[in-house]
């Protein structure tokens, strides 16, 4: 099985941000109530930025941390805490999607609009490529892995 | 250029913002059976683009959220599956309530006089034709606002 995991920085970067800023926040917040002052040192900040990093990991891992494996028979996504795994032949259509800002995403289509989306942009695999791939998978051709390349 | 490198071409342009003037789309499928005929690619999207902030909440307000869609099929210079892509064409829009429909003609090839000329006298509002020949970089467009709009979209040789 072919495996692809890449880290999502920007999703990792914004993730500590809003933790660094919401943790400030809530620091100013506690300061001004108890002391009607707001307390800030470079070392306070500098402790911040590492439980910013710890907390924001820790949440980047259980939510937006994804890890797809795939060969001509299945695949298997992993998205944070839930897994899933199927057959290419359970669905019977593909398609390829624009989500914005240059993000794409495969869909698999069962019968009928139900559908699993797989977000090849954020997996670091070509869309458009893996599109066709993913057809050949689902027609249950054989396909060469070796042919996908990073980017579109 | 080739056909199936074309029809790339204009899906990217398509998907990326290329049409955000006219439609926003978002969808593409290949080789997708429409009725009783198949066609190579079919992009569907909407009127109201998405915009960020201050634009999409302006699209919100003002603009009409219409399915639309991008149909196209290949090697046909004498038009003989016009007919029957158009009769699909019709019935996929009535079916999803689409404002307007393109169908892109794509040729590796001149297409026949009579072929142009009857996509040139072909003035339905509701679907636009582009004839596209890839030899000699020549677009034969309908003569309704969404054809010439179709028209110039479809120049994308380079």
């Amino acid at each position: 099985m072919k495996t692809t995991a890449p880290l999502q920085i920007i999703n990792l970067l914004k993730t500590i941000a809003f933790i660094f800023f919401g943790l400030l926040i809530l620091w100013a917040l506690i300061n001004y109530l108890m002391m009607r002052q707001v307390y800030l040192h470079w070392v306070l900040l500098a402790f911040n930025l590492l439980l910013s990093a710890a907390l924001g990991w820790r949440f980047y891992k259980s939510n937006y941390h994804t890890t797809f494996s795939y060969d001509k028979d299945g695949f298997e996504i992993e998205r944070g805490d839930s897994r899933l795994s199927a057959r290419w032949r359970d669905y019977s259509r593909v398609s390829l999607v624009h989500l914005g800002l240059g993000e794409f995403a495969v869909r698999l289509y069962k019968d009928g609009d139900d559908f699993l989306q797989i977000p090849v942009s954020s997996l670091k695999l070509n869309p458009s490529e893996f599109r066709f791939q993913a057809t050949e998978f689902v027609k249950g051709q054989e396909s060469n892995l070796e042919a996908l390349s990073p980017g579109r | 250029m080739k056909i199936r490198e074309y029809l790339l071409r204009l899906e990217d342009d398509l998907m990326t913002g290329g049409g955000r003037w006219v439609a926003d789309f978002t969808e593409s499928f290949w080789e997708l059976p429409v009725g009783e005929t198949a066609f190579d690619m079919v992009i569907l999207g909407h009127t109201r683009p998405r915009g960020f902030l201050l634009s999409r909440f302006f699209a919100w307000v003002a603009l009409p959220n219409y399915p639309v869609a991008c149909f196209a099929y290949s090697g046909d210079p004498e038009l003989k599956r016009l007919s029957p892509s158009l009769k699909a064409i019709a019935e996929y829009r009535e079916k999803e309530e689409m404002a307007w429909a393109w169908l892109v003609i794509v040729n590796e090839g001149p297409f026949s006089r009579r072929a142009q000329a009857l996509v040139e006298k072909n003035d339905t509002k509701e679907i636009g034709i582009a004839l596209v020949d890839l030899a000699s970089q020549e677009i034969t467009a309908s003569n309704s606002y969404i054809g010439r709009r179709m028209g110039r979209i479809a120049k994308r040789f380079k």
